[in-house]
């Protein structure tokens, strides 16, 4: 790749790095593996850089690599991560989140109790964005499936979320 | 957008991810690496290149304990290829009916078992060859993925129930659920066995990541109860070997520190560590173990250990090992390498190669799939060595 390529993909992962970390680590549950997942993930894109910038929506093309990443790990039987010494003390700090540690806490056990195959939905929607399209384009599924799944898992974490509304309100 | 979906969106924007590791600028040389070692590859075309590395074997034979040493590879220039050996035939393997492709995950030690799987969505469906024929085993859960298998035919695996995890041991045709010990445990990262039947893993407590509160748990051939293995906090295992060795590492604060091999007692040896690194073994057969070895930030080397010596050598490659056989063959993510130079394994049209396993009689078994199709099928192999 040319310098000014190596660049456009610093500035690119650069940007996209910490929602991508925080992506995997709501579709494993870990964050060894998601470190790994998402290594794996932008070190594929870099070998096919050229090619994913002419895609339409390389956000999506990335998230597609990623899920398949997330289902190769599993394949692979993952978790043979040693993480470095260069790991910052503090956890990454969501935009905008709040002191709310209990209720954080409350969704994300919700989540990791979600089967795999609605937690993957609800997290491409409603964290990643993706659209009903890309998100059955990402898991190899249809869009039925990716809204019926998307159904159950709301249903399911409505019990989560008011339990932390209860707690907002109280 | 429906205020549950406004709440959830909300919801998830406020869950925090623990720290992660990787850089930009680190995952631009990762990238290199990849591209240069694909080029390599490509340049190659199954012959032998130059290369001003030499890699130092440790002896095959050790009459005597000798006290660890460190033997590492005298590190080529960047720009340079390690040597590839030719001579390995490339055959696939037959499907089961139904399959549309598979990937073949791993081999006992005389080459006559091969376990894998297939796929719906995200779950496993389990298929086991016998001398080359392929069986799917029952579907006794929605997932059930196998990790190891024994000379005598006898697998292990993790199983989804609901969305959690067990170990079982599939032998004569019937499951058996591993116990674990009371409470609520999380195993990871998956169960490996000796050609007794021994099995070994690791369990945290449910809700923990990344091993926190972990404790090693040992599974006697025949048995279902678990043992607890009596190790240092935070120690975690990964595989054992006929003779009850069991290898693996310590850790601290969650970061892995050194590879270890110990008995069934609790009684460890540290193994060798290159100057400045950090190292975990995992895997074992017979006098030999793999792992990694890292250095920083840089990307992992695979590293095998003389068990009887302790000697480790650094095989110039990415690592880490993931499994090697009784002759000190090593299999990493993407490379098999013999007497510390990699293989060329080949696959029809160019397609790319992902050896998972390796047997004590030189049949390497994994998957091909064509390039740049990010989870395309994959054609499960094996490679006569």
């Amino acid at each position: 790749m040319r310098a000014d390529e190596d660049r456009e993909y610093v500035d690119y992962v650069g940007v996209r790095l910490p929602r991508l970390h925080r992506t995997a680590y709501m579709l494993c549950g870990d964050a060894h593996q998601a470190d790994d997942i998402v290594q794996a993930t932008l070190t594929a894109l870099y070998v096919h850089w050229r090619r994913a910038v002419a895609a339409d929506n390389l956000d999506g093309y990335v998230h597609r690599i990623m899920v398949r990443r997330y289902l190769d790990e599993r394949r692979r039987r993952w978790s043979r991560v040693l993480l470095g010494d260069h790991v910052p003390d503090a956890a990454e700090a969501a935009p905008g989140a709040d002191d709310g540690f209990g209720e954080r806490d409350a969704l994300t056990a919700a989540l990791r109790a979600l089967p795999k195959g609605q937690r993957a939905v609800v997290v491409l929607r409603y964290f990643s964005d993706l659209t009903v399209e890309q998100t059955a384009e990402a898991l190899g599924c249809s869009t039925g499936n990716v809204k019926s799944q998307c159904a159950r898992g709301l249903a399911t974490l409505r019990g989560a979320m008011a339990r932390v509304a209860e707690r907002e309100r109280s | 957008m429906n205020e549950d979906e406004q709440q959830l969106r909300e919801g998830l924007e406020a869950i925090a991810a623990p720290p992660s590791r990787l850089e930009a600028e680190t995952l631009l040389e990762a990238g290199r690496r990849r591209v240069f070692r694909r080029r390599g590859w490509q340049a190659a075309g199954g012959v032998a290149l130059a290369t001003t590395g030499v890699v130092v074997a440790v002896p095959m034979v050790m009459r005597e304990p000798a006290p660890p040493a460190v033997i590492t590879v005298a590190s080529p220039p960047s720009s340079s290829a390690p040597a590839v050996q030719r001579g390995c035939t490339a055959t696939a393997l037959k499907l089961p009916p139904g399959a549309k492709d598979a990937s073949a995950d791993g081999v006992d030690p005389t080459g006559r078992y091969i376990f894998g799987h297939d796929s719906v969505g995200q779950d496993f469906r389990p298929i086991l060859w016998t001398d080359g024929v392929p069986k799917r085993l029952p579907q006794q859960e929605k997932s059930v993925q196998l990790t190891t298998v024994n000379s005598r035919g006898v697998v292990a695996g993790l199983a989804t129930e609901g969305n959690k995890e067990y170990v079982f041991r599939y032998e004569n045709g019937r499951y058996t659920r591993m116990k674990t010990p009371p409470g609520r445990w999380h195993v990871y990262p998956w169960p490996l066995m000796n050609t007794a039947g021994d099995i070994v893993i690791n369990a945290e407590p449910e809700g923990n990541s990344g091993g926190k509160d972990s404790i090693s748990l040992f599974w006697a051939a025949g048995t279902s109860t678990a043992v607890k293995l009596p190790l240092p906090t935070e120690a975690n295992v990964y595989d054992i070997t006929d003779d009850g060795t069991i290898v693996g590492g310590t850790y601290l604060d969650g970061v892995g520190q050194y590879a270890y091999a110990w008995d069934r007692t609790g009684k460890g040896r540290k193994l060798a560590v290159p100057a400045g690194a950090k190292t975990l073994a995992y895997a074992a057969e017979g006098d030999w173990a793999t792992g990694g070895i890292w250095r920083g930030k840089d990307a992992a080397k695979a590293a095998l250990w003389n068990l009887k010596t302790g000697a480790v050598t650094e095989l110039d490659g990415e690592g880490p090992g993931d499994s090697v056989n009784g002759d000190s063959w090593v299999v990493t993510t993407q490379q098999v390498f013999r007497n510390g130079k990699p293989l060329g394994l080949a696959a029809p049209n160019g397609q790319e190669v992902f050896p998972r396993g390796v047997s004590n009689t030189g049949l390497v078994v994994g998957h091909s799939r064509v390039p740049n199709t990010n989870g395309g099928p994959s054609t499960p192999r094996i490679w006569q060595c």
